[in-house]
């Protein structure tokens, strides 16, 4: 039997067809036609079908897609409760912004008392910017029984409370700014996270949490209104573990969204393998694949340092107080991997933070399409941190794609204006308007737990570029709602390798639906407010 | 307990650090009880004869004269922590090209453990070049600025300026393994197996005649020097090395294109106080 899905408006992201009321998916899941009621008789005078107006009153977008997040890491995440200073919203509770010293230790208490007694509590969200200073006293003063571990935003430092440095036998570690540990302060950062983080995995790397992380997770992607997303470095962690526990959990039938497994180019070639023996393993890697998780010819490699942390490769002028960032791989390293892939005829995704991480990776291109000359190759750079105008000219002429962090700006741009990169450059982070102008494929990505998994949320972003602190940073690359839209499905999907089956709604593509309750185009003030009603997958409704 | 020493061998790629793990593997130093992590068991050059046994699963290989190789994973800490419990008598760290000696030393931090000096090594030859690299060029120079030895591979022509730091090859490094001279403290007696580099770029025009004296005063102690100064006849090449002094007019400007006037020059640790003293007198010429 057919279904009919009747709706206020469907947006489309066919140019050819932008707006229709009325979608007929067959049973299988595809969608046989898309228009109006009367347009569509001849489909409807030939088939049985059944007509669901649960959407009569709605907008129905194609699914959502983010081609960049991380199931293994959110795994991790997703069990501990969140204080943060921006507004994150899960399924099972939206969590408000936190953005005073008081605030963030009443919400301590709150949680402490409501914990059943014996749990180690694990706190994520924690930035000095709002939440004032941190320490042992301060946690012991919310309790110094139950163990308590507060992870700062970035999870690159965490403090502990009495109780947790007992549970992790810290005695054995020694204070210093060598060893990056502060006892006295219950303090561990860089290279001291190390061994706390050691010591804390059999609480956040036990099996239950882990699965229960990845269970949470998926019913974030599911509030996010995404039908397919991309995890971008399969096997961080283990790739055996991880492929294993992703089938248990993002592979049954109940599943409401895809997932393009990206393999971690740097693990490919762990323990002295080399480049040639990696590609073999990622060749057999699509042996895996199932309906829902699959592997293809993608890998993903990295230039420069993490943007959170001010790693991102600059070009000149550099840093304001001229430290050096830092490079994730020597860059004649990361060109011989590109050139094996290359060669081999795999789409390649680099991790690119800075401009100068991007110019590095945009120059191997450059050699790549010398030796050996390509058309659609898909070469994407990753998170687009900062670029600069010339780059968007050799991105394009390079046939290259973008998939954007976009997030950055909004929690971002206000401190690193003011420290670090100044104002300039800080407001041109995520350039993207000029990609669209260069005909550039540009998508954006939340690279979940770095940014909310909310497309909504990021269209948001890209449209009206409001930092946290209310200011508009860098006007003239606002994207249009249509082209922020865009850039969260067809896009998207071209970055996937999957724009043949998903990423706009028309005939013969899979019935892949985000359904909204206010158009998403008419008030792009209010795009990450917008309540979704549900997903569609493949033909499947899944009520939100 | 005390703290397990590990030894960082540090550098940018194609340095020399596999070079130099290589010929202290084939050794006759005691490496009982030591640890050597490698970032690729595929560059080492292990004589099959020496190996007791493999375990390639947990790549690890363990060789006759009790050394023990691992390679090296990408989470260090998880990795330091699991060796606690086989209490290597030292550790042998092979970092990956990218890393500068600052975060190392943090690293190696790890409770059980403390950094001993970090070594970089630097092939001469192509250093140069590299200080220029649109990419990398910074990172290398702070590499050789933040090391505590160096180890230099090639002809030594053009000495990275490195002041006050100790610099061997890698027969004098591996002949004072493990504990290659660091500090002024050198034995009067015994092979010399450290040298001192200072370089000294000249504010103005130098006068051939007095440059031309001091080095020859200098024949009995200084070990070599190289470089180019502008002199009262023109920019003038500087070389002394064994029974040669020679002080010769450059043709071109394009002869040392990337180099700032300046001669390197190289003295044995023990006469780092001779060789302040020359620069001072260089500098402020009777």
């Amino acid at each position: 039997m057919f279904t009919l899905f009747p709706a206020r408006s469907i947006i489309t992201m066919n140019p050819s067809l932008p707006v229709a009321d009325t979608v007929l998916v067959r049973e299988d899941g595809r969608i046989a036609e898309v228009g109006t009621r009367a347009s569509m008789q001849p489909w409807l005078e030939h088939h049985a079908y059944d007509v669901d107006d649960r959407f009569a009153d709605s907008v129905i977008c194609p699914g959502f897609i983010d081609p960049h997040l991380h199931p293994t890491m959110a795994a991790v995440l997703l069990p501990m409760h969140f204080i943060t200073a921006m507004r994150w919203k899960l399924p099972w509770g939206e969590v408000h912004p936190t953005t005073t010293e008081q605030g963030f230790t009443d919400r301590m208490q709150a949680l402490h008392a409501d914990l059943e007694p014996a749990e180690p509590l694990f706190i994520w969200g924690y930035h000095q910017l709002w939440h004032g200073r941190m320490n042992r006293e301060r946690i012991n003063a919310v309790s110094s029984k139950r163990p308590i571990v507060v992870w700062h935003r970035s999870f690159h430092e965490l403090y502990m409370n009495d109780a947790a440095l007992e549970m992790i036998e810290a005695d054995q570690a020694r204070s210093g700014p060598d060893t990056q540990i502060d006892l006295a302060a219950g303090h561990f950062y860089e290279a001291g996270l190390g061994f706390a983080i050691n010591r804390l995995n059999p609480w956040i790397l036990a099996p239950d949490k882990y699965a229960a992380g990845l269970e949470r997770l998926q019913r974030v992607v599911h509030a996010g209104g995404h039908t397919t997303i991309g995890d971008m470095a399969t096997g961080m962690f283990d790739l055996e573990t991880e492929t294993r526990a992703l089938a248990a959990v993002l592979d049954g039938d109940d599943v409401p969204f895809r997932t393009r497994l990206v393999a971690h180019g740097l693990r490919m070639t762990a323990g002295g393998r080399s480049a040639e023996q990696a590609l073999a393993l990622a060749d057999t890697l699509p042996e895996r694949n199932t309906h829902r998780l699959r592997f293809g010819k993608f890998i993903k490699l990295f230039a420069d340092g993490a943007f959170f942390s001010q790693l991102a490769q600059l070009q000149e002028p550099g840093y304001i107080d001229g430290h050096h960032g830092e490079w994730l791989m020597a860059p004649e390293a990361l060109e011989q991997q590109i050139r094996t892939y290359w060669h081999a005829g795999y789409q390649i995704h680099v991790h690119v933070t800075g401009d100068l991480g991007a110019e590095l990776a945009l120059d191997i291109l450059q050699k790549m399409q010398d030796e050996k000359p390509r058309f659609n190759h898909g070469f994407t750079l990753e998170h687009f941190g900062f670029s600069t105008p010339e780059q968007i000219r050799r991105i394009h002429a390079l046939g290259a794609q973008v998939s954007a962090n976009v997030y950055y700006l909004h929690e971002l741009s206000d401190m690193y204006a003011r420290q670090g990169i100044g104002y300039e450059r800080a407001s041109q982070m995520s350039r993207l308007a000029s990609c669209f102008q260069a005909g550039i494929n540009t998508a954006l990505h939340s690279d979940f737990t770095m940014a909310p998994a909310e497309p909504l949320n990021s269209a948001w972003v890209a449209v009206n570029r409001i930092n946290h602190a209310g200011d508009v940073m860098g006007e003239t690359e606002c994207l249009t709602p249509v082209q922020a839209l865009q850039a969260i499905t067809i896009n998207a999907a071209h970055v996937l390798g999957m724009a043949e089956e998903t990423g706009s709604i028309r005939a013969g593509k899979y019935a892949d639906f985000t359904v909204l309750e206010d158009d998403p185009l008419a008030e792009p003030g209010h795009l990450r407010d917008i309540p979704i009603q549900a997903t569609v997958f493949e033909g499947k409704v899944y009520e939100l | 307990m005390s703290a397990i020493t590990i030894d960082v061998i540090a550098g940018y790629l194609g340095a020399g650090k596999t070079t130099l793990i290589n010929r202290l593997l084939g050794s006759d130093k005691d490496l009982n009880d030591v640890y050597v992590l490698v970032n690729d068991f595929g560059d080492i050059n292990i004589d099959a004869g020496l190996i007791k046994s493999a375990h390639p699963a947990q790549d690890v290989i363990e060789l006759t004269n009790g050394c023990v190789c691992c390679t090296v994973r990408d989470d260090l800490a998880t990795q330091l922590d699991g060796l606690l419990a086989a209490q290597p008598q030292r550790l042998l760290l092979e970092a990956s090209g990218v890393a500068s000696p600052g975060k190392l030393r943090q690293q190696c931090s790890y409770p059980g453990y403390e950094p001993g000096p970090v070594t970089v090594v630097v092939d001469t030859e192509t250093y140069p070049a590299r200080t220029q690299d649109k990419y990398v060029g910074r990172l290398v120079q702070s590499q050789v600025g933040e090391a505590d030895l160096l180890v230099l591979r090639g002809a030594g022509d053009t000495v990275p300026v490195a002041v006050d730091k100790a610099t061997h090859t890698y027969e004098s490094y591996i002949a004072g393994w493990p504990h290659p001279h660091v500090g002024a403290n050198l034995e009067a007696d015994g092979p010399e197996t450290a040298f001192a580099t200072q370089t000294w770029s000249p504010e103005r025009a130098v006068v051939t005649e007095e440059l031309s004296r001091l080095l020859q005063d200098s024949r009995p102690w200084l070990h070599r020097a190289k470089g180019v100064v502008h002199t009262e006849q023109g920019l003038t090449l500087v070389q002394l090395a064994g029974d040669t002094l020679s002080l010769s007019l450059s043709l071109s400007p394009t002869t040392w294109p990337q180099q700032q006037p300046g001669i390197v020059f190289i003295a044995p640790f023990s006469a780092s106080e001779k060789l302040s003293e020359l620069i001072a007198r260089l500098n402020c010429p009777q």
